[in-house]
C-alpha cells in the first residue's frame, strides 16, 4: 500500500512581472486504493502540486515523501520510471511510435526482456480495452479517448501504483471522458492504485472518492455535489 | 530502448533525407578542401625535392659570366674547403679553364679547355646542336676527376694518332711541354678547334698562381633552405648591381630561381589561404551542426519532455539523442566518402582526415544543441496553463 504524503510543501515562482507564491505550506496524504480529484481555479497552483508529486521538481520548503521517504533524497526519474506514471490531458504519445511501441517504451525503460515487454504491453492494451487492430496504428489515426487510453496503458505498464493525472478527459467528449473515468475508477478500487486527478470536469468530481479544492496554496476538503461548480 | 528511439527517427524521412544530405554535402566539401590542401603541400614538397636552383658566378655588375679570372681559393669554396659550409650546400659545381695549345697534327692552335660538365659549358649544351658520345670506358663522371683524356671534335678525328692498342690520341704541345691525351669521347656540332678535358687535369699542368677558373656555377643542394642559403653566399660573393664598378678578385652571384620563385609563392599562398579557411570552416560546421540540431529537434521538445516524463534521466536523454545524430552523422559522412572515392581514383589521406574532423565539429554543434534544447521544465512543456 503506497502513501504520497506532502509535508508543509511551498512553492514560489518568479513570472516577469511578480512572484507568485503557487503553494502556501500544504500538507495532504494520499493513499492506494483511492480516487482524488483536485479542482481549482487556473493558476490556483493545481498542475504546479502534480509535478511536485511526480518529482518532475522539488518543493521550496516543506517536503513530498513516497512511502515515508522524501523525493528529495532519491533519485527522482527512477520515481516516475517504477513507482509513478503521469497522465496528460494532450496525452503525449510519442507521435512516431505505433501504440504497442509507445507502451513498450516504459517497460523497455526498465530493461525488460522484449518478449516479456511485448506480452505486459499487450496486456495493458487489453486492459483498457484497445483490440489487437489498434496496436500497430500511430496514435495520429486514433480518436482522443483511443489515445488517452494508450497513455493510461502506458502509465499501467510502467508497474507504478500511482497515477497523476493532468486533466485526463480534458479533450475528450461526455462518452469518452466516462469511459477514462471508468477505467480511472477501476484502477483505484480494483487494482489498488492511488489515483490523484487535477480536473475541471464535473463527471469526475461527481465519481471520486475524495474530492479536493486548491484554494490559497492549499488543499481543502469537499463535499461531493455541494463543494461548488463555481470552482470548476 | 534504442531500437524504439531509431524505429521513431527511421520515421522522420524528410527531416533524416535533409539532414543526411547535409552533413553529406559538408563531408564531401572538408574531404575536397582537406584533400586540396595535402595536394597542396605535397606539390610545394615535390617543387623543393626537384628544383635544382641554379646560381652562376659574374662580375660584379651581373653582365658577364664566362671569361671572368675566378681565382682558386673561390673553387676550393666550391669543392672542397670544409672549412666553410659553402660546399656542402651547393652540388654540381660547373668550372672552366681554357689554355692555349699547339697542334702539331693541325699546324695549328687549338683550345684546350678543362671543365667539369659538359652542361656548365654553353658551347656543348644540345640546345646548341651539340651531341657528345664518349668512348668505351669513359663517361660524364670522369670529367670530374684529373685523368688525362679528351673529347676531340669529330672533324679532328682523321688526324690523330693511334697508339700501340690501336686507341686514337691527341697531341699537344702547350709551352714547349708536349702532352698526350688519349680521346675518351667525340663531338659533333661545335667547334672544331676546340677539346675539351677535365678540369682538375688542366689545372695540373699549371702553376698555383695560374689556376682559375673562367666561369662557375653550381646548384643549390636543398631549395628549401634558398633564403638562408643566400645569406650565406653573401658572405663570399655580393649581389649583382648595374651601378657597381668591376674589381677583379670580387663576384656577384645571379640565382636563377625566378620560376621556382613564382610557383613556391603561389602555392605557399593556396596553403596559407586553406589553412585559414579549413579552421573557419570547422567552426562553422560546428555552427551549422548547433543551428540544423536545434531546428530539426525544436519541434521534439516535448517528446523529450515525456521521455523525462517517463523516467529517463537527462543525460539517458541527451545520450539517446546524440546516439541518432551520431548515426545520421556516421552514415552521412561514409556515404559522402564512398561517393567521392567513386568519382576520385585515390582518396588522399588528408582528406579522410578532414572529413573525419568535419563530423566532429559537427558532432560539437549537435551535442551543444541538444544539451541546450534537454534543458528544459518538463511540467512547463507538458502543460502551459496553471
Amino acid at each position: 500500500m503506497s502513501n504520497l504524503t506532502a509535508r508543509d510543501v511551498s512553492y514560489t515562482y518568479q513570472t516577469k512581472k511578480r512572484i507568485v507564491k503557487a503553494l502556501n505550506g500544504l500538507s495532504y496524504e494520499f493513499v492506494s486504493g483511492k480516487l482524488y480529484a483536485i479542482l481549482g481555479k487556473s493558476g490556483s497552483g493545481k498542475t504546479t502540486l502534480l509535478s511536485l508529486l511526480a518529482g518532475l521538481d522539488l518543493p521550496k520548503e516543506g517536503e513530498v515523501l513516497l512511502d515515508g521517504v522524501s523525493t528529495s533524497v532519491c533519485n527522482r526519474d527512477d520515481l516516475r520510471r517504477d513507482r509513478i506514471a503521469v497522465i496528460y490531458q494532450d496525452y503525449n504519445l510519442f507521435p512516431l511510435l505505433t501504440v504497442l511501441e509507445n507502451v513498450l517504451y516504459p517497460l523497455k525503460l526498465k530493461k525488460i526482456p522484449t518478449e516479456a515487454a511485448r506480452k505486459i504491453a499487450k496486456e495493458k492494451l487489453q486492459a483498457v480495452d484497445l483490440s489487437e487492430d489498434c496496436h500497430k496504428r500511430f496514435p495520429h489515426m486514433l480518436s482522443g479517448g483511443e489515445q488517452q487510453r494508450v497513455a493510461i496503458a502506458r502509465a499501467l505498464a510502467g508497474s507504478g501504483d500511482i497515477i497523476l493525472a493532468d486533466e485526463p478527459t480534458g479533450n475528450l467528449d461526455t462518452e469518452n471522458g466516462k469511459n477514462i473515468i471508468s477505467i480511472l475508477m477501476n484502477l483505484a478500487h480494483a487494482e489498488n492504485y492511488c489515483i490523484i486527478i487535477v480536473t475541471h470536469d464535473i463527471g469526475i468530481t461527481e465519481e471520486a472518492d475524495i474530492l479536493l479544492r486548491m484554494q490559497d496554496g492549499v488543499l481543502v476538503n469537499c463535499v461531493p455535489g455541494i463543494c461548488g461548480s463555481r470552482l470548476l | 530502448m534504442l531500437a524504439l528511439t531509431f524505429k521513431g527517427l527511421l520515421r522522420r524521412k524528410v527531416s533524416c533525407l535533409l539532414f543526411t544530405l547535409l552533413v553529406c554535402i559538408g563531408a564531401i566539401g572538408m574531404h575536397i578542401l582537406s584533400g586540396i590542401l595535402e595536394n597542396q603541400e605535397d606539390a610545394l614538397e615535390k617543387i623543393y625535392d626537384e628544383s635544382k636552383i641554379l646560381c652562376v658566378i659574374s662580375n660584379l655588375r651581373g653582365t658577364k659570366t664566362d671569361g671572368l679570372q675566378i681565382v682558386s681559393a673561390y673553387i676550393d669554396l666550391c669543392l672542397t674547403d670544409e672549412k666553410y659550409d659553402f660546399c656542402t650546400r651547393i652540388e654540381k659545381v660547373c668550372l672552366k679553364r681554357t689554355v692555349v695549345c699547339h697542334m702539331e697534327a693541325l699546324q695549328e692552335d687549338v683550345s684546350l679547355i678543362g671543365i667539369t660538365y659538359t652542361d656548365g659549358v654553353d658551347e656543348l649544351l644540345p640546345q646548341n646542336g651539340v651531341v657528345i658520345q664518349f668512348l668505351e670506358n669513359y663517361t660524364y663522371e670522369n670529367l670530374l676527376g684529373n685523368e688525362a683524356f679528351c673529347i676531340v671534335p669529330y672533324a679532328m678525328l682523321p688526324i690523330l694518332a693511334e697508339d700501340g692498342d690501336g686507341r686514337l690520341q691527341a697531341a699537344l704541345t702547350m709551352e714547349e711541354t708536349t702532352i698526350t691525351l688519349p680521346v675518351g669521347g667525340i663531338y659533333t656540332g661545335g667547334d672544331a678547334r676546340t677539346i675539351y678535358c677535365p678540369f682538375r687535369y688542366v689545372a695540373s699542368l699549371l702553376t698555383e698562381d695560374k689556376i682559375y677558373t673562367e666561369s662557375l656555377s653550381f646548384y643549390v643542394k636543398d631549395a628549401r633552405s634558398l633564403e638562408s642559403f643566400r645569406e650565406e653566399s653573401l658572405k663570399y660573393f655580393s649581389e649583382p648591381k648595374f651601378t657597381a664598378e668591376d674589381a677583379d678578385m670580387y663576384f656577384a652571384m645571379i640565382v636563377h630561381d625566378d620560376l621556382f620563385q613564382v610557383t613556391v609563392s603561389s602555392i605557399k599562398e593556396n596553403i596559407f589561404m586553406l589553412r585559414l579557411l579549413i579552421p573557419l570552416l570547422y567552426i562553422i560546421s560546428a555552427g551549422i551542426g548547433f543551428l540544423a540540431s536545434f531546428l530539426f529537434m525544436r519541434g521534439r521538445k516535448r517528446e523529450f519532455a515525456v521521455m523525462r516524463s517517463l523516467g529517463m534521466h537527462r543525460t539517458q536523454v541527451i545520450g539517446v539523442i546524440f546516439l541518432e545524430q551520431f548515426l545520421l552523422c556516421i552514415v552521412s559522412t561514409l556515404l559522402g566518402t564512398v561517393l567521392l572515392q567513386t568519382l576520385r581514383s585515390r582518396m588522399p589521406d588528408g582528406g579522410i582526415v578532414g572529413g573525419c574532423l568535419f563530423m566532429l565539429c559537427y558532432l560539437g554543434g549537435v551535442l551543444t544543441a541538444i544539451i541546450w534544447i534537454t534543458n528544459v521544465t518538463v511540467m512547463k512543456l507538458l502543460k502551459t496553463e496553471d
